[in-house]
């Protein structure tokens, strides 16, 4: 009679757990702790002094910044309540009370103050720091106030300050870094980093958004090697892994491995891959319709198809059709013969030999070689010239001993960072010897601008004149992040730019 | 013998100082330096790197950074780490010890697997078995570490799902998590020296079969096995030692490819990062230190002749 009673007991529980609506069993759950892959260890944690993307997706968590942009790629508050543009070179902003550093300390605007400061004078920040560079000085005008004043007309510095994580300044002095030891304002706080191996984290229980984050532990494991890190995510030793490979995305989105799901593509609306001449030296730098037979040429539909296997969009602007300031104006259509034509007319009637310089990565060398095949069709011989990452950077940046590269940029969303990066005649990206006087002051006045409509005409005409004269580059594709995630993951969100946030994440057990 | 240790020492110090010259000449003439290569994919700023590399001393002549390199080296400061901006002293000594553990957690496995696969093809030579383990011994010869150990990470890791794939858990976790941490990186490393080991030991204690002491024990009335393990074996392994001390070498710079496969934080992958990102002094002290080591290995086998070889004297 117990026995028989138990089991009906155990019905009756059965029965009342399956009543329970899905959505009740979905919602999001705090707690649990999460394993995530990176193929690389960071150098050091420090978020405002970070060279590589490695070091920022190991150390965001931890930070929290003045604004931010959503998914949607639009900016928003985050640590700034409100802001004003009182001129083009004064910005106020008003940060949120009750805003805690990991060290329980309530930030003021002072630190926020600081925080740029130590952007703008330490050498080391010179990646952070070319985002807001524009700041000549921070004025403190209360605890939570405080104004920006440019030496320039700047309307990117706001999209500038998402890169910019606010750090305790007394923290800073007494360390001399955050780089082993770092303390911010963000949703996690450092743990432990057991060098070579991993770094974890653990919730902030005082941070300032209210609910958030939801996960109890975030441990970063560093996996240089693409197939152990498939492997982990297979037996479920990681639970995400934030870049696949194309092979694999192909192959798993519709057969994907037990226990994983793909997410549904992070894609930067600020990204390209492109083919790009070396104007400094010619025939590039007078011969301009050989560079538009390379246009015609390149078919960037079947680019895309064989570099990304389907994964990423052909593209003609670095600037991708989910911006608002796309331009549907710059779309041109792939055409063989013209390209042909425009051989015989820049003098190559029987083609050439081309030197091509190419990083040896996934996604660059087969672009370069889709290159190599459609340039093959007009008479253009691509030699690749293949070299491991390091050499790559050397050769290309620093000696700039390269007649035509094919290199991949994904920034944030503002089109300065991809537009003017490349093309200013004075621009760190500009790697090329582009210059023109035109172009340069369009970019300038573009900055300078905060009318949106104003900005977006400016930059269509920038990338309308790369478009017609192919110079100093031609865009084809760009890829898309697909992260692979466990099963068990939920709340991951696919962001619009080159970061990651795990303030939502949760784990379904 | 003391005569002969003193040599041999002192050329240790000859060795060395022409190992860190190759070293330091090579990496500084291969294309790239740790700040272009810092700054170099999201954009280069010229005036910046300038600045930091003269912080650094990246401007000077490269015999001048020798030999203030040398100086270092001489009081062993073994200095900071460009891009991590930390000092190298503390990541040689978390990671040096993981990797003799996977080191002689390898050989331990090779010569676990070596010795009773070799007597016993030695022991039933020229049949079915011996071929067999010839034949398995070849196979294990003919592959590659990394092939090897991703299979394992696929069968023990993914479908049997018995054994970490990561090593995350090794560093900070529990004894069973080392040693399960190390289960796999030392099969995959210790499998493949062990065919070369079993080969060679195997060879050995055939040709022994017939020697008189072999054949003496046996008219004495030792039994097969006992001739095998107490006569055969014993004279078998002087011969094998030098294979041994050999393979111990390069199982430590062999382990760099086991590391990085399974993500084991030693010494190998502090190599491969120091040299992706031409991180310098971590590229010199950690070859220094391979090369070192390897030094030491030869040296200490060749003093063991002596004590498996009563009859060998160092003069």
């Amino acid at each position: 009679m117990k026995r028989a009673s138990t089991i009906f007991a155990s019905l009756a529980i059965g029965a009342l757990v399956a009543a329970i609506p899905a959505t009740a069993q979905d919602a999001p759950k705090r707690g649990g702790s999460i394993v995530v892959s990176l193929n690389a260890e960071p150098t050091h944690l420090d978020n405002q002094l970070q060279t590589e993307k490695n070091i920022d997706w190991a150390s965001k968590p931890m930070n929290a910044f003045l604004v931010r942009f959503n998914k949607d790629a639009v900016l928003e508050g985050s640590i700034a309540e409100s802001w004003e543009v009182i001129n083009p070179q004064e910005i106020r902003m008003t940060i949120r009370e009750n805003v805690k550093f990991h060290n329980g300390r309530v930030m003021t605007a002072a630190d926020a103050k600081a925080s740029i400061d130590r952007v703008l004078n330490d050498p080391q920040a010179a990646s952070v720091k070319n985002n807001v560079k524009s700041i000549a000085l921070v004025e403190v005008n209360d605890d939570r106030t405080f104004t920006m004043h440019l030496s320039v007309p700047d309307s990117t510095v706001l999209g500038g300050l998402t890169a910019v994580a606010m750090v305790p300044i007394e923290v800073v002095e007494g360390q001399g870094d955050l780089k082993t030891n770092p303390v911010g304002a963000g949703p996690f706080m450092f743990k432990e980093w057991e060098r070579g191996s991993h770094h974890t984290l653990v919730r902030f229980d005082e941070y300032f958004e209210e609910g958030m984050p939801l996960l109890d532990e975030l441990t970063f494991v560093y996996q240089p090697e693409y197939g152990a890190e498939i492997a982990s995510l297979r037996s479920g030793d990681v639970d995400i892994i934030l870049w696949l490979n194309a092979r694999d995305v192909v192959a798993w989105r519709d057969d994907s491995p037990r226990g994983i799901k793909l997410d549904d593509g992070g894609r930067s609306v600020m990204a390209l891959h492109y083919f790009a001449f070396n104007l400094e030296r010619e025939p590039w730098k007078s011969n301009e319709k050989l560079r538009l037979a390379i246009k015609y040429a390149i078919d960037r539909d079947e680019a895309a198809a064989i570099a990304l296997q389907g994964t990423g969009p052909a593209k003609v602007s670095g600037i991708a059709k989910e911006s608002p300031y796309y331009d549907p104006n710059w779309e041109y259509e792939h055409d063989l013969e013209k390209a042909k034509q425009l051989m015989i007319e820049a003098g190559y009637p029987d083609g050439l030999t081309v030197d091509h310089l190419v990083p040896k990565t996934p996604l660059e060398v087969p672009l370069a070689q889709a290159f190599q095949q459609q340039l093959a069709r007009i008479g253009i011989k691509l030699e690749l010239r293949v070299l491991e990452v390091p050499t790559f950077i050397d050769v290309w940046v620093r000696q700039r001993d390269f007649s035509t590269t094919t290199v991949g940029r994904e920034s944030w969303n503002d089109p300065a960072n991809i537009v003017e990066f490349f093309m200013h005649s004075e621009a760190p990206g500009n790697r090329w010897g582009f210059s023109n006087p035109d172009v340069d002051a369009w970019l300038e006045e573009a900055r300078a601008t905060f009318d949106f409509e104003r900005r977006k005409e400016l930059y269509s005409m920038v990338e309308q004149y790369r478009i017609d004269h192919a110079a100093p580059f031609i865009v084809a594709t760009n890829g898309t992040r697909y992260a692979g995630l466990r099963d068990r993951i939920e709340g991951w969100i696919s962001q619009r730019d080159i970061r990651y946030d795990f303030r939502n994440v949760w784990v379904n057990d | 013998m003391i005569k002969y240790i003193i040599v041999r020492l002192a050329l240790v110090v000859p060795t060395v100082f022409l190992l860190s010259v190759i070293v330091f000449a090579t990496i500084h003439l291969v294309p790239g330096d740790p700040i272009t290569v810092m700054f170099g994919i999201e954009g280069y700023y010229p005036e910046e790197v300038e600045r930091i590399k003269k912080f650094y001393n990246l401007d000077k002549p490269i015999y001048w950074q020798y030999f203030v390199w040398l100086k270092q080296m001489a009081t062993l400061d073994f200095g900071n780490s460009i891009v991590r901006g930390e000092p190298i002293l503390p990541l040689i000594t978390t990671r040096f010890p993981r990797t003799i553990m996977l080191t002689l957690g390898s050989m331990l496995v090779a010569i676990a697997f070596s010795v009773p696969l070799a007597m016993m093809a030695a022991k039933r030579h020229n049949t079915v078995i011996d071929v067999f383990i010839s034949g398995i011994s070849l196979t294990f010869i003919s592959m590659p570490t990394f092939l090897l150990a991703v299979l394992m990470i696929m069968v023990f890791g993914v479908y049997l799902d018995i054994l970490p794939t990561t090593t995350h858990r090794f560093a900070s976790g529990s004894t069973w998590d080392v040693i399960k941490g190390l289960i796999m990186p030392c099969l995959s490393a210790g499998l493949v020296t062990s065919a070369g080991i079993t080969r060679m030991l195997r060879t050995e204690l055939v040709d022994n079969l017939h020697k008189d002491y072999v054949l003496f024990a046996r008219t004495k009335g030792a039994s097969d096995n006992r001739a095998l393990v107490f006569h055969n074996l014993r004279n078998a392994v002087i011969a094998t030692a030098t294979l041994v001390g050999l393979e111990l070498g390069y199982l430590m710079s062999g382990v760099i490819i086991i590391e990085i496969v399974f993500s084991y934080p030693g010494m190998g992958q502090l190599l491969l990062d120091g040299v992706t990102r031409r991180d310098y002094p971590i590229i010199q002290i950690t070859v220094l230190i391979f090369a070192l080591t390897f030094v030491v290995i030869n040296f200490i086998t060749d003093l063991l002749y002596s004590v498996l070889d009563p009859r060998i004297r160092y003069e």
